[in-house]
């Protein structure tokens, strides 16, 4: 499988500022509503946590595969991409996904486009400075993740922890 | 429009006038102040409005531009209050649709306001009274059955009255000073919830596009302000003032503390807490803490900010940091400002330690510097009016009153309010910021960061905005009462469009030209930053005027606190620094600078005519 970019949530990074969502439902419909969205920002003000949720461009996507019409596809850059001509509005998609990233609102449904924004970067991960959502290739998350477990355990083994 | 006393509620498009003379947000708010209210009212009465309002900017994603004004009449200082708070409750009910809430009158029973885009109504809360700002918090989103709604309340410390109760968003964020908590307590208003789904749209989309993306670029290339911001909060500052003699230490005794490091950022950050961000923020400047082990296991709280962890530490002697996250969480769960209840927890103790207080009116408790336990339980009393804690949470003036003459040195507090954590012994700018602002000590009106000159170009811009390179000498006078009047226009500008200062200041990226942009492409009204700075001036005047209506002069306006006037030996080994003939001398020349009357202070009428306050000067004379 290729090395795709993908936009990687970390919601341990996450402020909650949802400089993400106001961006997103700005670029695309040009007034700010958290309901437009194709990001949404979850909450727990009490225990300071928060999750950024947004579709995962899934490589064997439910939402693909239940559309009766084939208008949403997997696309060779790794996009599950949303033709609005094709779309009967069956709600099907709605319930296939597993995250809840394709939503309706207004008459229309909407998904994350990675809209090609500033410097090609989707617009939400540009506009991130917290560091929570980043446009990177696939297998650089994992690598990260590797190496900092890797240097917790050498400093473990250094202070003979 | 609420009207509590009648239990009803109008909507009112915004008129167009008060846009266009007063900008937005605070400015449109201090208008309403004076036009609703007589000299002499009871802040706690029902004649006191309370005006929440949105920026201009809130609800997009102007950078940072999430704040919240609160406007009243002050039952600390009975004097102008605003005060302002980030989360996303501003950003929220903007999207809602709404721009100013005023509340007059009072309710016989507790309520709370939930508004829900168009539907606005007054709900029962007397299931509500008497809890907890997070037990609140979680029966509102139950019974409203939303988890993700933005909430604004009091805690049972504004239900008490208690004059240093904060207006809390989100739990933990505070609208502190003043005893704007105390003014919704003694309307019976528990909370305000906001959902909102609406559109909220702007002039020019394309043009808005450009400049709030480039404005949010020049903030996040301010890597000094980005990084100490992100990586450290405000506590960011906590090191530097130690090192330099000027963190409040045992109730302004002096601004050193040993072993303080364990208050700063980097400690702090390192063990306890992770960032939070307002509403489109850049700078993530908010904090999370929680505690993991030791006697405080279990504590957790949003911060804590600088000033907490000088005011629930560093001022009361006290350097686990885990303490002061355990304060903090009391402060915000009750509703209380921390500045104030660690101001007067010092002031109890160094009373205490001079025999004022006896062990008998303590209750039992040892009000020695650094006692834990103590200071904890001294803000429960406080919130919850018991014991001693009754005549604290009357304010540190009110206290040195029922103590006698000599308490008066250790109520670090003028005009009614305690003075937040900057020892202006060492800062001269601060100094006469803090004898100047309308509503009592503190940095929260101008906060004059660039006195500091810690990168090239905020040296450059102080030198600019002064005409002399004194002006980066914080401990000479030299430059500040222009620095001051700078930072008092970009501050009230700020407040208007609902950008966090630390944009405006400290990074100064935010400034009257890229604001005006913003603000044309955003309502289509056209406002150049000459005209901006003009209007900024004009609230500071009417903020003014304000207290000057209720009957005070500039010598009892523009104070400091008396320990101010002692020299403070870890500024400057015994130099005195800060003295009442300098701090004459400074508002004299800013005086002058406003073109205001030098002798007395006051505003002339030609001055308030330039200024558009035609109207108000008749008032004032009259």
């Amino acid at each position: 499988m290729p090395d795709r970019m993908i936009l990687a949530v970390d919601p341990g990074r996450c402020t909650g500022c949802n400089s993400c969502m106001l961006v997103c439902s700005f670029v695309h419909d040009q007034v700010f509503n958290y309901e437009r969205s194709r990001i949404r920002v979850w909450r727990d003000d009490d225990q300071g946590v928060f999750v950024p949720v947004t579709c995962e461009q899934c490589e064997d996507a439910p939402c693909v595969v239940i559309c009766p019409t084939g208008a949403l596809t997997k696309e060779a850059s790794g996009l599950v991409a949303r033709n609005p001509a094709r779309c009967i509005g069956c709600n099907q998609c709605l319930s296939a996904c597993p995250i809840g990233a394709i939503s309706r609102f207004g008459g229309k449904w909407r998904k994350c486009d990675l809209c090609a924004g500033l410097e090609g970067v989707p617009y939400c991960a540009a506009n991130c400075t917290a560091g929570a959502l980043r446009f990177i290739p696939a297998s650089t998350v994992a690598k990260e993740k590797a190496e900092k477990t890797a240097l917790r355990r050498m400093k473990a083994a250094e202070t003979g922890a | 429009m609420v009207d509590l006393t009648r239990g009803e509620i109008q909507k009112k498009a915004l008129d167009p006038a008060l846009v266009r003379d007063w900008l937005g947000g605070r400015g449109i708010s201090v208008k309403l102040l004076w036009d609703l209210t007589e000299p002499g009212i009871d802040p706690l009465g029902p004649g006191n409005p309370i005006i929440f309002a949105t920026g201009v900017f809130s609800g997009t994603m102007a950078p940072s531009s999430g704040r919240l004004s609160i406007t009243c009449k002050s039952p600390a200082t009975n004097l102008y209050l605003k005060t302002n708070v980030g989360s996303h409750f501003a950003a929220e009910l903007k999207l809602a649709g709404y721009d100013l809430i005023v509340v007059t009158g009072a309710s016989k029973t507790p309520v709370y306001l939930w508004i829900d885009d168009d539907k606005v109504e007054l709900k029962e809360a007397s299931h509500l009274w008497g809890l907890d700002t997070r037990q609140a918090d979680q029966a509102l989103k139950r019974e409203l059955g939303d988890s993700q709604l933005k909430t604004l309340m009091i805690g049972p410390a504004g239900e008490n009255l208690v004059k240093f109760a904060a207006v809390m968003a989100s739990i933990y964020r505070a609208a502190g000073r003043g005893g704007a908590g105390a003014v919704m307590g003694s309307k019976k208003l528990k909370a305000i919830v906001v959902r909102g789904t609406t559109d909220l749209k702007v002039a020019d989309p394309a043009a808005f596009k450009r400049s709030a993306l480039a404005a949010r670029r020049a903030i996040r290339e301010d890597q000094y302000c980005w990084s100490r911001s992100y990586l450290f909060g405000t506590a960011q500052g906590i090191l530097g003032a130690n090192e330099g003699g000027t963190l409040p230490h045992k109730n302004f005794q002096d601004g050193f503390t040993p072993d303080g490091h364990t208050l700063s950022g980097e400690y702090v950050s390192d063990r306890y807490a992770h960032p939070e961000g307002c509403s489109a923020c850049v700078f993530h400047c908010g904090r999370f803490s929680r505690v993991k082990e030791g006697p405080y296991k279990g504590s957790y709280t949003a911060g804590p900010e600088y000033e907490t962890l000088a005011s629930l530490g560093s001022k009361v002697g006290i350097t686990d940091t885990a303490v002061v996250i355990r304060g903090n969480e009391l402060c915000d769960i009750l509703g209380l400002d921390t500045i104030s209840a660690g101001s007067l927890v010092s002031m109890a103790m160094e009373c205490y330690q001079a025999g004022l207080i006896s062990a008998e009116e303590a209750g039992g408790l040892d009000l020695s510097f650094g006692n834990a336990e103590t200071m904890l339980k001294l803000i429960e009393m406080m919130a919850r009016r018991e014991g001693l804690g009754d005549l604290l949470a009357e304010g540190a003036e009110a206290v040195a009153q029922r103590l006698g003459p000599e308490a008066r040195m250790f109520a670090i507090s003028a005009k009614g309010l305690e003075q937040s954590m900057v020892d202006v012994r060492g800062s001269m700018a601060y100094a006469l910021a803090f004898a100047l602002n309308p509503r009592g000590p503190d940095h929260l009106m101008t906060e004059c960061l660039a006195t500091y000159g810690y990168t090239p170009e905020v040296r450059d811009l102080a030198i600019k905005m002064t005409g002399t390179e004194e002006a980066v000498n914080p401990v000479s006078p030299g430059g500040k009462p222009a620095m001051v009047a700078w930072h008092e226009e970009i501050y009230a500008v700020s407040d208007c469009v609902g950008i966090c200062a630390f944009t405006s200041t400290w990074s100064y990226r935010m400034s009257f030209d890229n604001v005006a942009e913003l603000y044309q492409d955003a309502t289509g009204i056209q406002v150049g930053p000459e005209e901006l700075k003009r209007i900024g001036e004009k609230i500071i005047t009417l903020e003014r005027c304000f207290n000057l209506r209720e009957g005070l002069s500039a010598e009892q306006l523009d104070i400091l606190p008396p320990r101010m006037f002692v020299p403070s030996k870890t500024i400057r080994h015994g130099e005195v620094t800060l003295t009442p003939g300098k701090l004459k001398a400074m508002l004299e020349e800013y005086y002058g600078l406003r073109g205001w009357d030098v002798k007395t202070g006051r505003p002339t009428p030609e001055k308030m005519e330039n200024l558009g306050l035609g109207q108000e000067a008749g008032a004032l004379e009259g």
